[in-house]
């Protein structure tokens, strides 16, 4: 594999270092991407039909007056082609004279079958082929081409895959991090996939083995391709088919070529919106990968998805996340295209759709965990893409887990492996080594607590909070203020101020019932009214009071204090209280009815372990060495 | 006990009092303000009181945090802590400071790029229960403890400093004079450099590309009295090739910074590159031992930029530093001057290394020993 690998990139470099000899000065080196890959694609596809092209030519012919499609049914039938090409020309033939080079080019792309022409106008081609003949470089450019030995004889399919990806991520590197969110890297990928796979291996043994894979934001199809690659490695003879959507022109061409150079189906990648409309309607599929925009804005979709969510049970019926940030509909999105009888998604997030707590990613994730659709999410180091340095999660969604995986969630920190870049590519400073990626998978499989694995359930991420504030103890004292405060009452007379006076030390508690009985044996009346001012009025804290009640026997609540205790649903609240609240708050009390539910997946908190500092001892050798060692150099400077 | 235990999050939202502490007013890592004046400004922010800590909760892992010792009102992502009555300030403040309270402050943060602590996480943070009493005892102490390594850091930047002089001063001394004393002759540097030349900053984002991918390119802040072999940003060969100005300058060069933060300080060119217009590179040297003259500079700096501040702005120039005069003494002589001051000046880089090393010892001691006086590891007597 490292030989073929190392011949694909000395390929690339003679693609790409060639053809850039003759882009200079004309196209900026930014662009050079833009022109070096859709030449390179021309070039393998030409390569491809090569061989029967005569005969596929006439066989077409024949059938002129029949609708395409219907010719390419025929054509599939008869010579195995997924697509052709009936123009005479190529682009020996069209390099041989330097004369009208543009037209000719044009002419034989236009001769290319209909399920592969938009390939050329997603690539924006008549205005390359334009802007070349301008400069007068066009001629140059199709000799050079026509001249690369890509036929399937000279590069297999995996290799040619490995060149266009090599020339794919020069021009990147030229472009600069902004192209950056168009690539997932390839070791993402495989890790994605690694996980993805660990739980079927089983099963994907065998003969007639079918799986289908398939990518809501293919972008340039690298994670179809590495799945693909990566289930035919685990069994040899399983069928796969790929499904790609892909909603930008350059990527989905960069995405469809990737694909048929490497022998897949023309309409594996279709263009469109996903979150509009799924061109997959009414298929579901074995394994789902995404790496979505994250805080991408939907304003552009947000009348047709609102629209969608109104059907009950739809993939946007379970919550809409906020209008800045669509990563949580791409989630829903891929939960909703797991096959009936059990598939597996990974898909790429940031951290928001972890805790961001809005109603709309509460209610998604909440559904997430009610269908026990969250397998595992694994936290990936920073710096791992192209186009942004921050933290990123991989979700695995299943929806038919294992037995011993039911009703659980695995949280796996990788944070910690990586290996950093030789040479950094945009934001991607790191990289997962096969042996990073097999801890990963090796946690995983494990199932277990480690340092690296945390298995939980649903009910720990979800979580009521609960006010807690504590009981008064109050005292009943006379007073003037306490009279003053009575005065303005129309129930309140100078004639009760004998009893507030004899009042004063009674247990505050039993205000409600000394205070009539005193009252009635005075010929005075004590309405409750008066009776919940005359409480008020009086009330002094009293740390040897009892706890205070009001005349109904309601708590009293102590002003100033007051807590909200965030408490697990997967915890008793009772017990909780007892063991988290109670001991440092003795007089705490709770009111479980005004709780506020709600759910989050803290990651990072969840894997925190208090630091142990280096025992002083050792820093204090560390610190006399190095004292002594100055000491000793200064000697060699004083010396001078 | 939890942290909410021991203080509670003051939640008022009032106006500006007189005395105001915004984020950008505290010194990470160092429980301190900064010097000077504060910022002021017009939003309400969260009162506080003698006795309160408060905790920068934006981005936390930068530790700040503050013991107010007067009342005023703080910013924005400004956490206020009021201990209870059984806590004591400066212990509480003491917990708020050490490392694991900002560990985990961090792995209680949410944001995607800009990373908040959340009281609701933070609330639980454990902290070691003791009476008031050991408490205070424990903040005596470590007001004592870390006062003294605070102290001794101190002493590790004033050894430092004294180092640089020493270094400065070797220089001057055996660029300047011969060993009876006399001073060399001086010449302009343009009769012992065939080049002497700068570059720019080329226009056209597509010019510029990761490090290492094209031909280096040299700013300024890059110039550190170091040889230089990378730049964090290459230009590209087209872009050398398009913009005449931006010279490719050879390995060995000595170059200087003309104006900017890093104004007269110089690097050493280790591969060939291009630089931007605040940066002087001296080439094809003529009679001259570059490192001879590279000290040379270094040993005049202070003189440059005085030079230079004298202009209508503070600025080196091009024409300046090729009037500049510097001591021309006979090849041999240089190149036996320059011997002996790359001895000397690396054994006082070696000290200073020493000496960088002894003080992050110094802040690791001073973490260490708060967290084990404060988890009750380490009893204090």
């Amino acid at each position: 594999m490292a030989t073929e690998s190392g011949r694909a990139s000395a390929a690339a470099r003679i693609v790409w270092d060639t053809a850039d000899k003759f882009l200079r000065n004309v196209v900026e080196p930014q662009e050079y991407g833009d022109y070096i890959l859709p030449f390179t694609v021309l070039r393998r596809l030409e390569c491809l039909l090569e061989d029967t092209k005569p005969e596929v030519i006439k066989y077409v012919e024949a059938f002129s007056n029949l609708p395409p499609h219907l010719i390419d049914i025929a054509v599939r039938d008869k010579f195995k082609l997924s697509f052709y090409n009936v123009s005479p020309l190529d682009l020996a033939t069209i390099a041989s004279v330097d004369d009208n080079v543009d037209k000719s080019l044009l002419s034989y792309v236009a001769g290319f079958s209909q399920n592969v022409a938009d390939i050329w106008t997603a690539f924006d081609f008549p205005k390359l082929v334009a802007k070349l003949a301008a400069a007068n470089r066009l001629h140059a450019v199709v000799k050079h081409f026509s001249t690369l030995p890509l036929g399937s004889t000279n590069v297999e399919d995996a290799v040619m895959g490995d060149i266009f990806e090599d020339v794919m991520y020069r021009a990147f590197d030229k472009k600069g991090k902004a192209a950056g969110a168009f690539y997932t890297p390839r070791d993402a990928i495989k890790l994605m996939v690694d996980v993805l796979f660990s739980a079927d291996e089983d099963s994907l043994a065998g003969e007639n083995t079918l799986r289908s894979i398939y990518d809501p934001t293919a972008g340039s199809g690298g994670m179809l391709l590495v799945a693909q690659d990566a289930l035919k490695e685990l069994n040899p003879d399983i069928k796969v088919t790929v499904y790609g959507q892909e909603l930008m022109d350059a990527a989905y061409a960069l995405g469809k070529a990737d694909l048929l150079i490497q022998g897949g189906r023309p309409d594996a990648i279709r263009q469109g919106d996903t979150l509009i409309t799924d061109l997959y309607d009414d298929q579901t599929f074995d394994y789902v990968l995404s790496n979505p925009p994250f805080g991408g804005d939907w304003e552009v979709e947000e009348k047709s998805v609102r629209e969608q969510a109104k059907t009950p049970g739809s993939r946007f019926s379970h919550g809409l996340p906020s209008k800045s940030d669509g990563q949580m509909l791409f989630l829903c999105h891929c939960a909703s295209k797991l096959s009936p009888t059990g598939g597996r998604a990974a898909v790429v997030s940031n951290a928001s759709p972890l805790f961001n707590s809005d109603a709309g990613p509460n209610s998604i994730r909440q559904w997430l965990f009610d269908q026990d659709l969250i397998d595992a999410i694994i936290a990936l180091p920073t710096q791992m893409f192209y186009g942004t340095g921050i933290a990123t999660y991989v979700w695995i969604l299943d929806n038919n887990k294992p037995a011993e995986r039911r009703g659980k969630i695995q949280l796996i920190d990788a944070s910690g492996l990586w290996e950093p870049m030789r040479k950094p590519l945009g934001d991607k400073r790191r990289e997962m080594s096969a042996a990073n990626r097999a801890a990963v998978v090796e946690a995983y499989e494990a199932f277990t607590d480690s340092d690296v694995s945390r298995v939980l359930t649903p009910q720990d991420f979800m979580f009521r909070d609960v006010p807690v504030f504590k009981q008064a103890r109050l005292a009943a004292r006379y007073s003037e203020e306490a009279v003053d405060a009575l005065r303005g009452r129309r129930d309140f007379g100078d004639a009760l101020v004998q009893i507030l006076k004899d009042l004063d030390g009674t247990p505050w508690n039993l205000i409600p019932k000394r205070l009539p009985v005193a009252a009635k044996a005075a010929g005075l009346k004590a309405p409750v009214g008066l009776v919940d001012a005359v409480m008020q009025a009086m009330a002094v804290p009293d740390e040897t009071a009892p706890p205070a009640v009001d005349r109904k026997g309601n708590p009293v609540l102590a002003d100033g204090w007051k807590i909200t205790e965030r408490v697990p649903m997967s915890e008793d609240l009772d017990e909780h209280m007892a063991r988290e609240v109670l001991p440092f708050a003795p007089e705490a009390r709770w009111d479980e009815s005004k709780a506020k539910h709600g759910n989050e997946i803290p990651f990072t908190r969840i894997f925190y372990v208090p630091e142990e500092p280096r025992p002083l001892a050792e820093i204090d050798a560390d610190v006399q060495r190095i004292m002594g060692e100055l000491a000793e150099m200064f000697q060699g400077v004083s010396e001078e | 006990m939890p942290f909410w235990a021991a203080a509670t999050l003051v939640s008022d939202s009032e106006a500006p009092l007189d005395f105001q502490v915004s984020l950008e007013d505290m010194v990470s890592s160092t429980g301190r303000l900064v010097e000077g004046d504060l910022s002021q400004y017009s939003a309400k922010g969260t009162p506080f009181v003698e006795g309160d800590v408060l905790f920068g909760k934006l981005r936390p892992y930068l530790a700040k945090h503050w013991l107010a010792d007067r009342e005023g009102t703080a910013g924005g992502d400004i956490h206020v802590y009021r201990p209870e009555a059984d806590v004591e300030p400066r212990y509480l403040a003491y917990i708020v400071g050490s490392r694991n309270f900002v560990r985990f402050a961090e792995a209680a943060s949410k944001g995607v790029k800009m990373p908040r602590a959340e009281w609701m996480s933070l609330r639980e943070y454990p902290v070691t229960a003791h009476d008031l009493g050991t408490q205070r005892a424990i903040a005596d102490y470590l007001d004592r403890e870390t006062g003294e390594i605070d102290a001794m850091i101190a002493k590790m930047d004033e050894l430092a400093e004294k180092l640089e002089v020493r270094r400065m001063s070797a220089m001057q001394r055996s660029t300047q004079y011969a060993d009876d004393g006399a001073r060399w002759n001086v010449v302009p540097t343009a009769h012992l450099f065939a080049s002497i030349g700068s570059g720019t900053t080329p226009k056209g984002s597509g010019y510029y590309v990761e490090s290492g991918a094209g031909v280096p390119w040299v700013t300024t802040s890059e110039l550190r009295e170091n040889l230089v072999t990378a730049t964090l940003q290459d230009v590209t060969e087209e872009a050398v090739a398009a913009v005449s100005s931006l010279r490719v300058h050879p390995r060995g060069a000595i170059v200087i910074a003309m104006y900017g933060a890093t104004i007269g300080r110089l690097g050493v060119l280790g591969t060939d590159a291009t630089m931007n217009q605040a940066c002087c590179a001296f080439s094809s040297p003529r009679d001259v031992d570059p490192r001879f003259f590279y000290y040379t500079l270094w040993g005049q700096r202070d003189d440059i930029i005085r030079e230079a501040a004298g202009g209508g702005q503070p600025n080196i120039s091009q024409g300046m530093l090729r009037r500049w005069r510097v001591p021309h003494p006979p090849v041999d002589e240089q190149r036996r001057i320059a011997d002996h001051l790359d001895e000397v000046t690396g054994k006082i880089d070696a000290m200073l290394a020493k000496v960088a090393e002894l003080k992050s010892l110094l802040i690791e001691r001073r973490a260490a020993l708060i967290t084990d006086v404060v988890t009750g590891r380490k009893a204090v007597a």
